[in-house]
This record gives structure tokens, sequence and C-alpha cells, in this order.
């Protein structure tokens, strides 16, 4: 009987740091140099979106500014239509040439003495779903008006083999 | 004949040879799970290594925007690079081989540039054997004038440099 109850306590033992590695290995989201320089390609695209006036056309990161202040783009449009029509884009085709990426997220948030939160009116782009890959990412925060408006893109990889 | 007590004996002994089974299947999955995380860690470790020597070719000054950016390609640099003057180069470059493309407006041909809307800039090839392509985004910046005003012009694009492997 004494023994039965040690090899018990045993296996409940082996399962418990089974699930312990398990777990750590699953939430994993880790900086990644790949994704970190995807995102700055993306900020320094040019758009077609000139606020003021043209030809002062912004790229991402302005329009990422200027859709927080609700400015609109010299053609009438609002920059945050223009903002979600523009990553929807640009990062579409660029991961179109990664054979490895299952999804991705891009979400803008914004961080101040109370901490962070989202924003409700700037877009989220979710595409895709990943499936137990691995997820990587990077954030670049922005300045503005004294708070830190702060870009986050993760990429979803799965494998190949 | 088996009495009770050679039974017992019989019983436990299958009873230790099964629990050490069990250990040992337990102790082969935990093992699998460990090296497949190094081998993952020991993968994404080379592909950092060789984005941070992309990035320094990035930054080399003959294909550079501006010495204050990264990851910036001058397309009037790739221009002149990939037109008859590359030739002088052919032993600048400490790779096998160095081409640049834009990724964004989408194509759906590849036009090799110089040429009218071209997409793709072969830079540099060694025309080895054996070679390993690594890649990295990019951005390719050219400057516009419009209205007395200066900008840079900059689409996203792709940095791919071949790496001679003696596998």
């Amino acid at each position: 009987m004494v023994g039965f109850v040690l090899i018990v306590i045993l296996v409940v033992v082996g399962l418990m740091v089974f699930l312990i590695f398990s777990l750590r290995s699953g939430d994993d989201e880790v900086d990644s140099l790949a994704v970190d320089n995807m995102l700055h390609v993306v900020m320094k695209y040019t758009t077609e979106c000139a606020v003021p006036v043209e030809p002062y056309y912004n790229n991402v990161e302005d329009l990422i500014q200027s859709c927080y202040e609700n400015d609109k783009c010299a053609d009438g449009k609002d920059a945050c239509e223009y903002l979600n029509e523009t990553l929807q884009d640009v990062l579409g085709a660029m991961i179109d040439t990664e054979a490895t990426i299952e999804a991705y997220q891009i979400d803008f948030s914004l961080k101040d003495s109370d901490g962070i939160s989202g924003i409700e009116k700037m877009p989220k782009i979710i595409v895709g779903n990943c499936t137990g890959g691995t997820v990587a990412s990077a954030q670049k925060p922005i300045v503005v008006d004294g708070q830190q408006l702060i870009t986050r893109l993760k990429v979803c990889r799965g494998s190949l083999f | 004949m088996i009495n009770r007590a050679q039974m017992k004996i019989m019983q436990m002994a299958f009873m230790i040879v099964a629990v050490f089974f069990l250990f040992v299947l337990v102790g082969l999955f935990l093992l699998g799970i460990i090296s497949g995380d190094i081998k993952q860690g020991a993968g994404e470790l080379q592909a950092e290594e060789a984005i941070s020597s992309l990035m320094v070719i990035a930054g080399m000054s003959e294909l550079n925007c501006d010495a204050s950016e990264s990851l910036c390609l001058d397309e009037d640099k790739l221009k002149i690079l990939t037109g008859n003057k590359s030739s002088a180069y052919e032993d600048f470059w400490p790779v096998a081989s160095v081409k640049a493309y834009k990724i964004y407006p989408a194509f759906d041909e590849v036009v090799e540039c110089p040429g009218l809307g071209c997409n793709y800039y072969e830079i540099y090839d060694g025309e080895q054997d054996n070679v390993k392509e690594y890649s990295t985004y990019v951005s390719i910046c050219k400057k516009v004038k419009d209205s007395n005003y200066v900008y840079d012009s900059c689409v996203p694009g792709k940095l791919v440099v071949g790496a001679i492997t003696y596998e």
C-alpha cells in the first residue's frame, strides 16, 4: 500500500513538471528583430494622404499621429480610414513574401500615467489564426501630446514541416 | 505450484518494470520537447545573426539613404549600381550576391532595373554555386520634388544577400 502511494506521488510530481514545461513554452511571445524591422519599414512607407495639403504626404508614422488627432487628408478622406486601408494593403503585401507566417495583428494603445489603454477610434487589424505557432512581436512608441502612442505588431510563425 | 507469496513477488516485479518503462517514456518525451526548444532557439539565433549582417550591408554608404537611417536603401544609388558601373564593384561585396526588390505596390511580373516600372535590382551576382540567400525588409526611398518641396518617397522592399555555404 505504501509503495502504491509512493508511485502515485511520483507520477503526479512528474506530470506537474511536464505541465509547467508545456505551459511555459506555449505562452511565450518573444521580441523579434525580424518583426522589428518589418514594423520599422511599414512606418516609413510614404502614403498618399497629405496633411494638411499636397505635397506634404504622411508616412505611416505621421498618419498614425494624424489619425489620433482626428485629421483629414487633403482629399477629404479620414486619416484613420486611410491608415486602416494602408496598413491592410502594405502589411498584406509584406506578409505574402513570407512562407511561414500564419497570422498577424497590429494594434495601437496609449500609455500614460494611468497605465496602458486601447484606443477605440484607431484600427486594429487581425488576419489569420495562430494555431500553435511561435508568436514574435515588436512595438514602436510615438510621442503625441506628452503621451506615448504605442504601435504593436504581432506575427505568428507556423512551421513548414 | 506457485504459492501466494511467489505470486505477490511476481506482481511487484511486473509493477516495478511497468513503472520503470513509464518513467523512461515520460523522460524521452520531455527530452524531445527540450531538444526541440534548443533547435528552435538555435534557428532563431541564426536568423537574427543573418539579419544583423544584412543590416550592416544595408547600412553601407554605397546603398543607404542617409547615415542616420537604418534599413533604408537609396533608389538612385541602386539604379547606378545595377547599371554599367556595377562591374567596378565586383571585388567590393563581401558576399556571393546582393539583390533588392520592391514589395509594395504588389506586382505580377518581375521587371529588372534599370527599366520602366522596374521592381527588381540585381546589384551583384558572383555566379557562385552553393549559395544560401537571407533577406530582410528595407525601405527603398527616392527624393521627390513637388511644388518646390523635396521629400522622401519610400516603399517597402526586401534586401536579399547570398552567402556561400560549405556543406
